[in-house]
């Protein structure tokens, strides 16, 4: 049963990886940049979370009403003026950027917040569970993450596959030139398509800080796992960034099972073992969609 | 009265090289006009131009129906009407056959209510039946001479006033060119306008009324294709 317990926490763990992850899926497959400043832009969420519960008095799962479209907006707003500025200058330029907006965001957040490590009061609902058995229970919040991570990617997917915005999503990630000649203007469909990234993001962000503590410099740390996942799974797959996060949890919560301090190095390992063994992912990418 | 298309003094570069030297023309509504010339003519170039992807510089002039279109960027022509379908036919390999078409639909979305169309999925269909049949298959899973169809058809469905064609019958059977040009006869004589860049002279003078044959990114012969000579297109392609 220990074992069987360390699996369920490891997919529910991986519930939150596949939630960070979606949104620097989502980034890269549609503008093709990697987003090094992911991570900061999660734990910038959680402290507009922290800003929102502590002066509305809400409950952060409510805040998520306030952070989710302020997140969208500044995703909308920075591929607008910053990124797509970026995407002309080759290949390396939105790296530099992103990693450069990185670390303004790091110094920023320690600026206004300081050092101090935060979490969000989940109250009951952080520490309820379910008891499925002997020895076995799964808590209510990290049951409710997975749940969201799997209804996001869902969504995400019926977005690109089905309604016209996903349509020109994929044209304009397939050949944004032509993409032009169709009338679909690329900035825009990148604004949308960040705008979505960053509002995923805010839902990250927030169950993150419900589940756990965070700082201003956790940002690069939440990239590697988000980046692991995305890579794990395929790189531009919205399934395959589930099923990253999920190998990615259940590595973790496996190696901890069998040394503590081996849960994250067991996580490191796995990815380069799909790195080494199936470059191009569990799920290979052939289409976004 | 004034062409639907007029081109002066165009000139294009790549970098420092000059691609395209004071090209003047003019397209009609419901003309069709052939644009030929060795490789390197700047054939391409000058639909590409007129398109809005490669910059127009001060200068030059690309007027639609009398509005000028330096500073228009290319998504924003392609919804005023102007539709280029690109050599080498650029389908969406992400995309269905259906998707390709229908992504195109978009630009017309602002020019013409569904009630106005002139050019539906049905209607495509009807001119080639086989992307009727193969609607449900990916973009990147089609024969030259299919993507082609679908190419045009999603020129086509983006309600275009002047339709540009590059390079139709470029890698392409001669049968399969046969069948491409007699759907471009049908499109043309239903009143498009039409600026079509061939490398298969005798195809693109079946077509058009007019000929315009480019060397060295300059004019070197302009005329009624009824007109034109064997003799006077060889002097113009080769300068002698």
């Amino acid at each position: 049963m220990t074992w069987v317990n360390a699996i369920v926490q490891g997919l529910l763990l991986g519930g939150v990886y596949a939630l960070f992850a979606c949104g620097l899926s989502l980034v890269f497959g549609v503008l093709r940049i990697v987003n090094l400043a992911h991570g900061d832009l999660t734990v910038l969420a959680a402290f507009l979370a922290v800003v929102a519960t502590g002066t509305l008095g809400v409950n952060p799962l409510v805040s998520l009403v306030v952070v989710v479209p302020v997140m969208a907006l500044l995703g909308f707003v920075l591929q607008r003026a910053l990124l797509h500025r970026s995407l002309q200058g080759g290949e390396l330029a939105p790296l530099l950027v992103t990693f450069g907006l990185s670390i303004v965001l790091q110094n920023a957040l320690l600026q206004t917040f300081s050092a101090d490590t935060r979490s969000l009061p989940a109250g009951e609902f952080g520490t309820a569970s379910l008891q499925l058995g002997d020895g076995l229970a799964v808590g209510w919040l990290a049951l409710s993450t997975l749940v969201v991570a799997v209804a996001v990617l869902a969504g995400l997917q019926v977005v690109l596959a089905r309604t016209p915005i996903g349509r020109a999503m994929r044209a304009t990630s397939d050949d944004p030139e032509t993409a032009a000649l169709m009338g679909l203007d690329d900035r825009r469909v990148y604004a949308i398509a960040t705008a979505i990234a960053l509002a995923t993001v805010a839902l990250a962000g927030v169950f993150y800080g419900m589940r756990g503590t965070f700082t201003p410099t956790l940002g690069p740390q939440l990239l590697i796992f988000a980046f692991e996942a995305v890579i794990i799974g395929g790189l531009g797959s919205l399934w395959g960034t589930l099923l990253g996060g999920l190998v990615l949890g259940v590595a973790q919560a496996v190696g901890a099972q069998i040394q503590p301090s081996y849960g994250v190095l067991a996580g490191h390992l796995v990815f380069l073992v799909v790195l080494a063994a199936r470059p191009s992912g569990l799920l290979r990418r052939k289409e976004l969609r | 009265m004034s062409a639907l298309l007029r081109v002066r003094d165009l000139d294009a570069y790549y970098g420092h090289f000059q691609a395209l030297s004071g090209i003047e023309l003019d397209v009609d509504a419901g003309e069709a006009v052939a644009v030929i010339g060795a490789n390197g003519a700047g054939k391409s170039t000058l639909l590409r131009a007129i398109a809005g992807l490669v910059a127009q510089p001060a200068g030059a002039h690309v007027e639609l129906d009398g509005v000028e279109l330096r500073g228009v960027p290319a998504h924003r022509r392609a919804r005023m009407g102007v539709s280029l379908v690109p050599e080498g036919r650029k389908l969406f390999p992400s995309l269905t056959v259906r998707e390709n078409l229908l992504i195109a639909a978009s630009a017309a979305a602002g020019r013409s209510r569904d009630g106005e169309r002139r050019w539906s999925l049905d209607a495509v269909y009807d001119l080639f039946p086989n992307v009727g049949r193969l609607r449900d298959r990916p973009g990147g899973a089609l024969s030259g001479g299919e993507q082609q169809a679908v190419a045009i058809g999603r020129g086509l469905m983006a309600e275009p006033r002047v339709l540009l064609l590059d390079e139709v019958s470029l890698g392409l059977a001669p049968v399969v060119v046969e069948q491409l040009y007699a759907a471009l006869g049908t499109i043309a004589a239903s009143g498009m306008a039409m600026l079509v860049v061939e490398q298969d002279v005798g195809a693109a003078l079946r077509l058009a009324g007019r000929v315009l044959c480019l060397r060295a990114g300059r004019t070197a012969l302009t005329g009624a294709a009824s007109q034109v000579t064997a003799a006077a297109v060889t002097a113009a392609y080769f300068g002698k």
